[in-house]
């Protein structure tokens, strides 16, 4: 269904999607990211370290996407600009973890930019271990060229 | 055990700069395959260039990852309780992005002591890429 992005799409929430954590996706994004810290590739150096398995660096959780649920607003991807990202961390991530990620509509807005009146839209999502105890809070807020 | 002590850090105190490796095309489809991120304005020069960039652009969140990186060496992994970006200029491959910051306050609350920190992010002409702001626990 075709909705126009406006803010009666605010707390629209997508239907959690479950990830298993294994490590050779961790140090993928490590690598990608240029990480060093050998607890982000090496099971003993992150046992040594104190955890149970290899660590995700700290923006890890955004590989962890939602169901989107910007689905069916006609966003145009050619258009589309990161304007902020926010994490709020409450343990790190890792190896053999079982994460759920849960994405909602938070804000629709305007912003006026170097190329005139863009619109925002802001998603939060929250991920949550196989305890469904929180381990991440995440704020992520796109501009659209018009 | 936080790595930074409330008695070793003030406000001014400059974070240890980090020089990420210069951008290329190889890393923006490895940051894509990492990332589940495959807008084609990343990994689509013809895509790219019909938008209007002169190349593929970078993802903001790979320079929000050096962000990191260099907060990470800093205060250690465990330590980061937040992290906030703003992405301010695209990035292209060829650019060398430099993360540098500085420890702007620290709070200290029932629940612990606090550094806030502001990073930047910028190519090697200056231009600023990413401004972040961080909050980072520290041992008392």
């Amino acid at each position: 269904m075709l909705t126009t992005l406006d803010r009666s799409v605010i707390g629209r929430r997508s239907e959690p999607i479950t990830y298993e954590i294994d490590e050779s996706e961790i140090r993928r994004f490590a690598e990608a990211v240029a990480a060093r810290d050998a607890i982000h590739f090496d099971r003993d150096a992150a046992r040594a370290a104190g955890f149970s398995g290899v660590v995700a660096p700290p923006t890890f959780p955004i590989a962890l996407r939602p169901r989107d649920v910007r689905d069916g607003l006609g966003i145009d991807m050619r258009k589309l600009l990161h304007g902020e990202q926010e994490f709020r961390f409450e343990r790190p991530i890792v190896a053999g973890d079982r994460i759920s990620v849960v994405g909602e509509i938070v804000d629709v807005g305007e912003k006026v930019g170097k190329s005139g009146v863009m619109k925002s839209l802001t998603v939060a999502v929250r991920g949550v271990d196989a305890a469904n105890r929180l381990v991440f809070e995440s704020c992520s807020t796109v501009l659209i060229r018009s | 055990m936080p790595r930074l002590k409330l008695n070793s850090v003030n406000p001014g105190d400059a974070i240890p700069t980090f020089e990420a490796p210069v951008i290329d095309r190889v890393r923006l489809c490895r940051y894509a395959a990492a990332s589940g991120d495959f807008n084609r304005i990343h990994i689509d020069e013809p895509f790219a260039r019909d938008v209007g960039f002169p190349s593929v652009i970078a993802h903001g969140m790979l320079s929000m990852g050096f962000v990191a990186e260099c907060l990470e060496a800093f205060a250690g992994l465990t330590a980061i309780v937040n992290l906030k970006a703003r992405f301010k200029a695209v990035t292209f491959p060829g650019d060398a992005i430099r993360v540098t910051g500085r420890i702007a306050r620290v709070e200290q609350r029932d629940d612990g002591a606090f550094a806030h920190c502001e990073l930047v992010a910028s190519r090697a002409d200056g231009t600023v890429t990413v401004e972040a702001t961080a909050i980072v626990r520290v041992g008392v």
